[in-house]
């Protein structure tokens, strides 16, 4: 059992470490009972196996990514120090997007806390009675097919960071992380049902902001 | 015929389908004869491909480095409490910070017990009798004797043996005994139980000039060990109302001439 204590002793890429044995058969359970045991090889892998769709998911969830790495490392943080009280009811993925969904929907919590007024808050309280952000499209003319292209990209981005934090979670596990209905439900604690509701609104609410892309 | 129900029924089935994948029979059916359900469908499909078409993002090239950097510092923070004399989790620590604020409260009821248990001594002294009789010595005896028809009543009603004779302005005034008390460090007396007596302007200033309120006021006290303390108090002032003696004759400095005193 190998112990950390220092910075240059872990090594959590595989490809930082060639002459390393290759655990890449093993499952994200065993990866997790050997992290359990101390094993901090086993605890590289199971970071980079995840790094990079914790990060997407919570890029989408918060729309600032410097928030989001921040956050995934404190997913993984908090991952590493609940590894012994891990129970493998659920898929180790539901388990780790539930701690990132969770950090997410409280950062949201936060920046709503600080933000002062709300002005489509104060003029349409929108679906759910929360506050919501105001962002008109913006239908100029663009000139280049690239830039046609950023600039949807980031409409989009825009349009989801103005959902209602309970709509857009669901929508960005299903929509952008492919994740079935059921997975989503376990993630987010709640039924099947709520979660397909939920995914809807979030749809026709996306619809209509982005009308003049669809 | 197509129903309202119909249509909500198939939006449902439309919305929940996985992307690219083959509607249902059911669904396919409606959707060929529905145009609202058709265009809702194509809607929805383009929808779901521009979500779908956000770049993943991938995390940066130190996130690794960062969360080692993270997990050491965290580690480090939680050294401390990882010591041997830690090690042995949280619930025995928990019942040992118990232990202690038990130990604490017991030492505590104790002390404020023994406070108690000394009132009560001390009013079962008081009303069983003087236990040890204060008898200063002779010397520091000096009592300011007034004559009974000088003296108003008091308060409270005198004892038959302190009425007996000339009242004493002193020590031993008015008192129907001295009583000890004791203390945590020792036995000290208690020389004022009676009450004072009363002195009025309107009466005859040379007695009232006898008192002599302008001296200091001594008297002793002797400890447990036998010990003579002299304590001298300083003369009596009420405030702006500072009694002065001028030659033979006491004069209020306030305003009112026609004062109590």
């Amino acid at each position: 059992m190998r112990t950390l204590s220092s910075v240059e002793e872990l090594e959590f890429a595989p490809a930082a470490m060639p002459a390393r044995v290759v655990i890449a058969p093993m499952s994200d359970h065993a990866l997790l009972e050997a992290t359990r045991a101390g094993d901090e090889d086993a605890f590289a892998e199971l970071v980079g196996r995840y790094r990079n769709q914790i990060t997407s998911y919570i890029y989408r969830m918060t729309n600032d990514y410097e928030e989001a790495v921040d956050l995934a490392q404190e997913t993984f943080v908090r991952l590493y120090r609940a590894a012994g009280r891990y129970q493998t009811t659920h898929a180790f993925s539901t388990y780790l997007y539930r701690i990132a969904t969770n950090l997410a929907i409280s950062e949201l919590r936060k920046r709503k806390r600080r933000r002062l007024v709300s002005l489509t808050g104060l003029l349409n309280p929108g679906d759910g009675g929360e506050a919501v952000d105001f962002n008109p499209a913006d239908e100029r003319p663009l000139q280049d097919v690239n830039l046609v292209e950023t600039e949807r990209r980031e409409a989009i981005s825009r349009a989801i960071s103005t959902l209602p934090e309970k709509y857009r979670a669901p929508l960005v596990l299903r929509d952008v992380q492919g994740k079935s209905y059921d997975e989503i439900a376990a993630i987010l604690a709640t039924s099947e049902g709520t979660v397909k509701s939920r995914i809807n609104r979030a749809r026709n609410f996306l619809r209509d902001k982005m009308h003049a892309y669809l | 015929m197509i129903t309202q129900t119909d249509c909500r029924v198939m939006r449902r089935t439309i919305d929940e389908a996985d992307p690219g994948g083959p509607l249902s029979s059911q669904a396919a059916e409606h959707i060929a004869v529905c145009d609202s359900c058709r265009e809702f469908r194509n809607q929805r499909v383009r929808l779901r491909e521009l979500v779908g078409s956000l770049q993943p993002v991938e995390a940066p090239p130190d996130f690794d480095m960062r969360l080692r950097a993270r997990l050491v510092s965290e580690r480090a923070g939680a050294a401390w409490f990882s010591l041997p004399a830690f090690s042995f989790g949280r619930p025995a620590f928990v019942a040992c910070a118990a232990v202690v604020i038990l130990l604490g409260a017991a030492v505590l009821v104790n002390r404020t017990g023994f406070s108690w248990k000394s009132s009560n001594q001390v009013n079962a002294i008081a009303t069983s009798g003087p236990k040890h009789v204060a008898e200063p010595p002779k010397e520091t005896r000096k009592p300011v004797e007034v004559p009974e028809d000088k003296i108003a009543t008091g308060v409270s009603q005198p004892s038959k043996a302190s009425t007996s004779g000339p009242r004493r302005l002193g020590p031993e005034r008015n008192r129907p005994a001295n009583i000890a008390v004791k203390t945590g460090s020792g036995t000290s007396k208690d020389f004022a139980l009676g009450p004072a007596p009363v002195y009025r302007q309107d009466q005859s200033e040379s007695n009232a000039a006898e008192i002599s309120l302008s001296k200091p006021f001594e008297f002793s006290l002797q400890d447990s060990r036998g010990v003579t303390h002299r304590i001298s108090l300083p003369p009596v002032s009420f405030g702006s109302q500072q009694l002065i003696q001028n030659g033979q004759r006491i004069q209020p400095t306030s305003y009112a001439a026609s004062r109590v005193w």
